[in-house]
């Protein structure tokens, strides 16, 4: 699986995170703004300030780090994990339809959830907060119709 | 039949929902207890002199000042004319590659030019380190004949003086205090009152666990008990 070549390979947005870089730049506006206005901050507030932006940046690649999704030419693989990894390769055979679930505030920054699901009766995959979900849905669509019709026996004359 | 909330159960487990909502307010439980500790700090907090931007205060603005105050902890980073202190015994002045340890029982260290960092609290010199053009240990000169000698000191060196006789500008500063304050004739005592001081520039000693300004101050607010006095021209 390692080798095969992937046409596309998608992520979690950082734009799912925008919240806690909210979070880290206010507190460093607030210290910036103590700072500028002569108010010294106990070494307490700074090291705690310093740990959880840290600890922010840390968790937030860690978890975009966690999970991928890629597809080949012939399926859709996703693994998830870092330590303990779990990979699902789907053929695009199996593939039944495709959504996309887009509330409001992820439809204004560009990003969303993809559902593929799945004919048979079993679980369907759920690609999680990428960019540009409607370009990934057009994509993949492309690409399963191209590999359905190499395989439906039509031959050009 | 509706596959999809099948799915969702199976693949995500019962307690999904739950877990998300717990981690998000974990997150923003530590993100409000982060702020309110940098706010607590700034205003309520005891504070302490952080000077270092230099400006200029209008001597016609200005109120003339002498204070005793007990010792909150002083940062400065700045640029200094002399700085003169009485290090104790066992002291050590790191003069560029050289170490020197203080042998006597006080050992008068005078500093010409310094620029660099300085945190002292009532007792201990906390952090030294910067730059000066000469020094002198107990009347004995150190120069360098071209450029600047780097100068640190072992952390907490004990110390019985400090001062910068001129040139201290502290911009905006607060900190909770006992002593008094001498304003012309009037004096006024305080007992662990914030005192938060604006725009002062003139010398700062620190002797017998006393902190003394004595110059020029645009306002000074005393906050504390059931007073709040304003001190200004």
């Amino acid at each position: 699986m390692q080798n095969r070549k992937y046409l596309l390979k998608v992520r979690r947005s950082r734009k799912t995170y925008c919240l806690l870089y909210l979070m880290i730049i206010s507190i460093i506006g607030l210290i910036s703004y103590f700072y500028y206005k002569g108010n010294s901050l106990n070494s307490f507030a700074l090291i705690i300030s310093f740990l959880f932006i840290i600890l922010i940046i840390k968790f937030t690649e860690l978890h975009r780090f966690k999970d991928w999704w890629a597809i080949t030419n012939t399926s859709i693989i996703q693994s998830t994990g870092i330590l303990n990894k779990n990979v699902r390769d789907i053929d695009f055979s199996s593939i039944s339809d495709l959504d996309l679930d887009q509330p409001f505030f992820k439809r204004i920054l560009n990003y969303g959830n993809v559902n593929v699901r799945l004919f048979l009766n079993e679980t369907s995959i759920k690609i999680i907060d990428i960019n540009k979900p409607g370009e990934f849905i057009e994509e993949l669509q492309r690409i399963i119709s191209m590999n359905r019709g190499s395989k439906s026996g039509l031959r050009q004359i | 039949m509706d596959f999809d909330k099948y799915n969702k159960k199976h693949y995500y487990g019962d307690g999904y929902k739950k877990k998300r909502f717990g981690k998000k307010t974990f997150i923003f439980l530590v993100f409000s207890f982060v702020l309110v500790t940098i706010l607590f700090s700034a205003f309520y907090g005891n504070g302490g002199i952080t000077g270092n931007v230099i400006g200029s205060i209008n001597q016609n603005n200005s109120i003339e000042i002498k204070t005793s105050f007990s010792v909150p902890e002083v940062s400065l980073d700045d640029e200094y004319k002399e700085i003169v202190l009485t290090l104790n015994k066992g002291g050590v002045i790191n003069l560029d590659d050289k170490k020197i340890t203080l042998e006597e029982n006080e050992n008068q260290v005078i500093l010409k030019n310094f620029k660099g960092e300085i945190k002292i609290d009532e007792n201990n010199i906390k952090y030294f380190k910067g730059k000066i053009s000469e020094i002198k240990i107990n009347n004995l000169p150190v120069i360098k004949e071209s450029g600047k000698l780097k100068i640190s000191l072992s952390q907490n060196s004990k110390y019985s003086f400090f001062q910068i006789e001129e040139g201290v500008y502290l911009k905006n500063v607060f900190f909770i205090t006992s002593g008094n304050i001498n304003v012309g004739e009037d004096s006024l005592n305080l007992n662990s009152e914030k005192v938060e001081i604006k725009n002062y520039f003139g010398s700062l000693t620190l002797e017998n666990k006393k902190l003394i300004f004595n110059g020029l101050v645009e306002s000074i607010n005393i906050e504390g008990g059931s007073r709040k006095v304003t001190l200004s021209k």
